[in-house]
């Protein structure tokens, strides 16, 4: 699932570690970032420590942006978020793609 | 009041972990076979690598997972912890403690040629038992078939206590081919979310012929915390799946076609239309173990406090016990029946109080005890000397503060006792002794005392070279007629007694003068008894707590002096055969006579002496001794003040106490005052002899 989204949109880069030990104050970044814009883009190429908690913040986010009709793209998993995620049971771009809803680099 | 650093709180809880794994280990070493202990080690490793990830301890959690690995065929079963391995694993176990203690003293070479020794022991220490045999005994026949079908929920606070999911599901996926599908539906929108919960649940296909107890294994720190259904696969499907984990680094694999069409939670859900439904369903959900319900327990009825805090309210409690003083003796001094009820009911709460507030400062000693476990290990290991080390009454309780002044004390006598006490094995088997040696600690209650005692199956004391060494000393005239109690007694003379100068099995005094000292600073005694071959026993007698005491006031002229209430035995009035013994000071106590102290003279109190002089005796161990003074006052709770530097040669007083009245009494140290009473009557005998 890819989207080019026209609409004037708010982008967001997630730090580093977005491991539990500091999954609380991304939680809060998204959250604010959600609270100013209607659409999202959350930029994932800096990246280096996730875990559960990451994959379960963006799964939340993007069900949270589908139900309030306010679209989150996800761009540029990083390689750790991309081997959290197989670990995790993401095995294939397809299901990857099923649930986070990504704007592929370049598209 | 600032909420603790969080990294601090980790520190804390990683030392009692530490006390958990370092039990397990040693206890290890005596029940090899005992599998909960392993898997208590196991624990402990395991949270500690988990919260050390958590809080940023990388190097903790990356030395600790190897240790763990190497570890591991421990806990498989395929070698026995034997006593070089249980050595090396708490030499790891000290390198992680210093990882988070101490990072700046660790250096990488330790760390990693601890972990060479661990994986060469583990590499090496097979079981004697053929590897077929091991095979059979970890995969029973009864269990074999073409896979399992697992569901995994976890408990919503598993992340937060180190636990990682992701690793489990890679370490079941090391025992076959896995297919493992993530549920999402229950990941919440971000408004309720807690974004350390775990939410996310997996439904796994294992493709491998394993045993039910391998995978139990995988999950077996936190069986406890999670939900567990298995089902056997009654066969494979073809083409045989693709393992999940050996694709993390290489590109992105083709999706299987069992997930490629249905959501996650949709297969999770589904009934597994290419497989037959299993005929019986195996759901385990993790047993409410005793274990458990007592932690529940323990979660709801304990509150983690900093130790200040509890210093603090117990300098507020003694404040209060004082202003309650000083307000009772102004109501009884007045006339006003409410004001008297009012301070009556203060007092009665005050004492309370102060009983609920010593209570909670209560530790038991066994929190003390399980340090000297690695002690006598180490001790023995060096000293070549097999030594059995017995510890009874770990649920005395003593206050926080008696407790942290115990251990150097209690390190000296159980240090002497193997190394001076307990005989080489050569030695005990020429006696016709086991060749292990035993050293017993036991604490029990004995009224307001708490007894502690370090007993050892050795030789015991060599009476006559001890003897022979306080002559040489010119600590007593050669061929003084001394009892063997007395004897012993110079051992605990500073600097009577060292290795070089006493032969090993009468060696004792090593640092005596030391552990004499700490525990009379501790308003404690000490006493020995010993039988020649058959070993030594240092008993401590130490009072409940060092904050506030029972205490006798006396009045000696016009100062006022508290007696600790636990010393008194019996107050008698001074007869007037007794005042005609002036210059023998020996009272006559129903038949028994006891050496007495003028208190007058001690304090060199001005006046006329009170007609009716009274007697107090004290004691300490098997020694009585009398007080004179002029007055008994009566009972009185004493809170504890340390006299200033500038007292501290004054040794007949342990300390100070405010009274009701806003003045100050001294609080008499019984312990040196029978030594000065002792010292008299030796002076008296020398004169006499003379």
């Amino acid at each position: 699932m890819s989207l080019n989204p026209t609409e004037p949109k708010w982008s967001l880069r997630l730090p580093a570690d977005c491991s539990i030990a500091a999954i609380r104050s991304v939680y809060d970044l998204i959250r604010e970032a959600f609270g100013r814009q209607d659409r999202l883009e959350i930029d994932c190429s800096s990246v280096d420590k996730a875990d559960v908690t990451s994959i379960q913040l963006l799964l939340s986010t993007a069900k949270t942006g589908a139900a309030q009709g306010r679209p989150v793209v996800l761009t540029s998993f990083s390689q750790s978020l991309r081997n959290t995620l197989r670990r995790a049971g993401f095995a294939s771009e397809a299901m990857i793609d099923q649930h986070f809803p990504q704007k592929k680099d370049g598209t | 009041m600032s909420a603790m650093d969080p990294t601090e709180v980790f520190r804390q809880e990683a030392s009692e972990l530490f006390e958990v794994l370092e039990g397990a280990l040693l206890d290890l070493g005596q029940r090899p076979d005992d599998r909960e202990l392993v898997d208590s080690a196991f624990r402990a490793l395991h949270t500690i690598k988990g919260s050390g990830a958590m809080f940023g301890f990388d190097k903790v959690a990356s030395f600790t997972h190897e240790f763990e690995t190497a570890f591991d065929r421990v806990r498989k079963g395929e070698i026995r912890p034997t006593q070089e391995l249980i050595s090396v694993a708490l030499a790891a176990k000290d390198y992680i403690r210093a990882l988070i203690e101490d990072p700046q003293s660790t250096d990488d070479i330790i760390g990693e040629a601890i972990l060479d020794d661990l994986k060469r022991f583990v590499s090496s220490d097979r079981l004697e038992a053929p590897a077929a045999e091991v095979a059979e005994a970890l995969a029973p026949a009864e269990s074999k078939q073409a896979g399992w079908h697992l569901y995994l929920e976890f408990e919503s606070h598993i992340l937060r206590n180190g636990s990682n999911p992701l690793d489990l599901l890679e370490d079941l996926c090391k025992l076959g081919p896995c297919f493992v599908v993530p549920i999402t539906d229950g990941v919440p929108f971000l408004d309720e979310m807690d974004p350390e919960d775990c939410y996310l649940k997996w439904d796994v296909k294992l493709h491998a012929a394993c045993d039910k107890d391998a995978i139990d294994d995988v999950f077996m720190f936190v069986q406890d915390e999670m939900k567990l259904t298995l089902s056997p696969l009654e066969h494979v499907e073809a083409p045989a799946p693709v393992p999940l984990f050996q694709l993390l680094d290489e590109e992105p694999m083709p999706p299987p076609v069992m997930e490629k069409t249905a959501p996650a939670a949709e297969v999770a859900a589904a009934p597994v239309v290419d497989e037959p439904e299993p005929k019986s369903e195996i759901k385990r959900e993790a047993p409410v173990r005793r274990e458990e319900a007592k932690r529940e327990e323990r979660g709801i009825a304990t509150v983690r406090v900093q130790a200040e805090r509890l210093d603090e309210l117990m300098d507020r409690v003694g404040e209060l016990v004082i202003a309650q003083a000083r307000l009772t003796q102004l109501a009884s001094a007045g006339s006003d029946l409410s004001i008297k009820l009012i301070a009556e009911e203060i007092e009665r709460l005050a004492s309370s109080l102060r009983d609920t507030t010593m209570g909670a400062r209560m530790v038991p000693i066994g929190s003390l005890f399980g340090r000297f476990r690695r002690l006598v290990h180490d001790l023995s290991r060096d000293l070549s000397k097999p030594v059995e080390f017995v510890t009874s009454g770990e649920d005395t309780e003593l206050d926080k503060t008696m407790i942290e002044c115990l251990a150097d004390p209690l390190v000296h006598l159980i240090r002497n006792a193997i190394d001076h006490g307990i005989e080489d094995t050569a030695t005990r088997a020429a006696a016709g002794k086991t060749e292990q040696g035993r050293i017993e600690l036991a604490a029990v209650h004995s009224g307001a005392q708490v007894l502690v005692t370090v007993k050892d199956n050795g030789g015991g004391l060599n009476t006559a070279r001890i003897r022979a060494k306080a002559e040489e000393q010119g600590l007593i005239a050669a061929g003084a007629a001394l009892t063997d109690h007395e004897i012993h007694q110079f051992l605990f003379h500073p600097g009577f007694s060292t290795a070089q100068t006493i032969s090993a099995l009468s060696g004792r005094g090593v640092g005596m003068d030391v552990v004499k000292r700490t525990i009379e600073n501790m308003r404690g005694s000490i006493d020995l008894s010993t039988r020649p071959g058959q070993g030594t026993t240092v008993t401590l007698r130490l009072p409940l707590t060092l904050a506030i005491i029972e205490g006798l006031l006396i009045r000696v002229g016009e100062g006022r002096y508290i007696i600790p209430l636990s010393a008194v035995e019996e107050c008698v009035e001074l007869k007037a055969e007794d005042e005609r013994s002036r210059g023998r000071n020996f009272l006559n106590v129903r038949g028994n006579l006891v050496p007495f102290l003028r208190l007058r003279e001690l304090m060199t109190a001005s006046g006329t002496p009170d007609q009716h002089q009274k007697t107090i005796i004290i004691s300490t161990g098997e020694t009585r001794v009398g007080l004179v003074a002029d007055q008994i006052i009566g009972n009185h709770q004493t809170v504890i003040k340390s006299l200033s530097k500038l007292h501290s040669d004054v040794t007949i007083f342990s300390g100070a106490t405010i009274l009701g009245d806003g003045t100050a009494a001294l609080i008499l140290d019984v312990a040196q005052l029978v030594a000065l009473a002792q010292s008299k009557v030796e002076k008296q005998h020398i004169s006499e002899a003379a």
